[in-house]
Parts: structure tokens; sequence; C-alpha cells
């Protein structure tokens, strides 16, 4: 198989992880809401500044990121990882993939509470057989895009409707 | 090496393999001038730039089943154009779509998606042209298209993606 786009320079892959942290700051603005004009009198900066920062990602050096995310609230980590595709056929996972994955796990902060998780028992939802369509979609809209087989859909047990009759009982 | 068939649709390359999810591909039809993406996007390809860029992060961006209107989206509701499928870009202000539509061309698999990008539009505001999208539908229920994505799903899945 052919590598990768983002294999060809490093302007590449840079470009495309920092197009991705573009996305994430986007995504905050949008949430929060904050406009392009705020953000700029946030960091005393120009509108036009932010914009090209924005619309720039090649561009971005670290500090930049920092400031950005600090501005809107958030941090910033730098993840090294191995997803078992050294010579990078695949591309690169996106971020919000690692971020949801964080906060699907309760968010963590330090390395014992990682341990909990991992022990953890999953949490089963029960659905009743009338919902079961509304179960199958809201497990859909919460499932992390792109890793459809990182946590299980057994999470949501879809019963049968006497199973549900004896779960009532 | 086999010269390529005037007509035909071409998947694109470098955006990985993943044939049970998603991959985006080209219609290119020799007499159909409004079939313009492909030489649009061939142009962008030649660029050591961002243009080319951002475009290809937005098609792995949807490969990857991420959600950002801003780059992609669909119109999943309005019953006449529910396949239809667009990739954007900004130049300075000016607004450029490829058009394109959403099918499942893997019969084993029916959850794969291939994206079919056909026609190019360019504009000053962020309307769509929906003459650009009945375009895109009349190729989408042509015969002679769907025996051309099915030839080229064929050679990409022999070819893993290359």
């Amino acid at each position: 198989m052919k590598q990768h786009w983002t294999e060809g320079n490093v302007k590449d892959f840079l470009y495309s992880i920092a197009s991705d942290f573009i996305e994430q700051l986007q995504q905050k603005m949008d949430e929060l809401p904050m406009s392009q004009s705020e953000l700029a009198a946030k960091l005393g900066v120009t509108e036009g500044r932010v914009s090209q920062i924005l619309n720039k990602p090649s561009n971005l050096k670290l500090e930049k990121i920092i400031e950005y995310a600090r501005a809107l609230g958030m941090k910033v980590a730098i993840v090294a990882y191995d997803d078992g595709d050294s010579a990078n056929k695949q591309g690169p996972v996106p971020a919000g993939i690692f971020n949801l994955c964080w906060e699907k796990a309760r968010k963590p902060v330090n390395f014992r509470d990682v341990e909990k998780v991992a022990y953890a028992q999953p949490v089963f939802y029960y659905a009743k057989p009338n919902t079961i369509r509304h179960a199958e979609t809201a497990w859909k809209d919460y499932e992390p895009k792109g890793t459809p087989n990182i946590f299980s859909e057994t999470q949501i047990r879809l019963l049968e409707i006497d199973d549900w009759a004896q779960m009532e009982a | 090496m086999a010269a390529k068939k005037p007509n035909r649709v071409e998947y694109v390359s470098g955006l990985g393999f993943q044939p049970d999810c998603r991959a985006v591909a080209f219609l290119i039809l020799k007499d159909e001038p409004n079939a313009d993406a492909y030489p649009v996007f061939e142009a962008i390809e030649k660029e050591d730039g961002d243009r080319r860029r951002y475009l290809r992060a937005s098609f792995d961006l949807w490969m990857r089943y991420g959600i950002n209107d801003r780059r992609f989206h669909g119109w999943p509701n309005n019953a006449d154009y529910k396949g239809c499928f667009t990739f954007k870009w900004r130049e300075k202000s000016q607004h450029n779509r490829f058009y394109g539509f959403v099918c499942h061309p893997r019969n084993d698999v029916p959850g794969f998606q291939l994206c079919v990008l056909a026609t190019h539009g360019r504009k000053n505001s962020e309307d769509t042209d929906f003459t650009l999208l009945d375009r895109v539908l009349g190729w989408w229920g042509s015969q002679g298209v769907s025996k051309l994505i099915d030839a080229a799903t064929q050679d990409w899945l022999k070819r893993k993606g290359e």
C-alpha cells in the first residue's frame, strides 16, 4: 500500500497536525461561543493576526499553540504514540480521538486514576424494548469518531421484552 | 502500465487504505466539460502548498468519521439531495466547492462509503448552487457511472489503495 500523503515531507505532517489543532480551537470558539475579535482582544493582538493563525496552520509555533489554547481556557498535551503503523500508511490519528478517549475514561489527571479506569468494570445501560431505537442512536452519537471498536457497543444492552419484565420484577 | 481510460473513477491515493470505512474518488467523464472537479484537483495536487494540504486534511477527517461543516457536509435533511456531498475550501474571498455524492459500492461491506466528487463550483457566497447538485444527481443515476464506480472499486481493492 502507498504511504499516506503526510509521509511525503515534514511540512505535510506538520500541516496535518497543526490544522487538527486549529479545528479544536474553532470547536471551542463555537462552544463558548467566542468570536475571532473577542479572542484577539483576549490575546492583545489584531483580529487579522488571529485570522492569519487560524487560516495558516503551517506557521504555528509551540508558543502560539499554548497562547491560543490558554486564551480559550484549554491546556495542551503533546502526545507521541505508536499505532502500529510505523511506515505511516494510514496517516496521523486525529487529536480529537485522543481527547474523546480521555473524556470517556473520566478525564484521569494522574497515573493512579488511569489504573482505576483500567480495572473498572464497564457500565451497562439497559434499554427498554420500545426505546431500543433511541438507545442505538444515542450510542452512535456518543461513539468516538473513527474508532468504532475502542469501547464495545455491549455497553448498551438491548433487552428483549421478557428480559425487561424480569428486570422490573 | 495500461493507459488510463478516458471515462473513469479515480480513487484518491495517499489517504490510507480502510476498505471497510470510507474513501474518496473523482469522476472523470471525457465528454462532460462540467465534470471538472478532477482537473482542478490535479492542478492543486501539483502545488507544494497549503491548499493541497487543506484539502487532503479534509479528506482525512471525513474518512475518519469526523464532523466539520466548515470543511465538508452533505444535505441529510433535504430529501432531494440527501446523498450529495461537498468538500469546501476558501481562496481569499472566494468559496470553492467540490460537489459529488456518497455511495456504497461494496455489496460485501455495505457500510463502506465512497465519496465520488464530480464538479467544481466557485462563488462569492456560502449559498449552495443547487443546479450543480442536480447535475451530480444526473451522473449518479446513470448506469454508466455505476459501472465505472464498480470497476474502480474492484481495482482499488485489488491494488490495496495504491
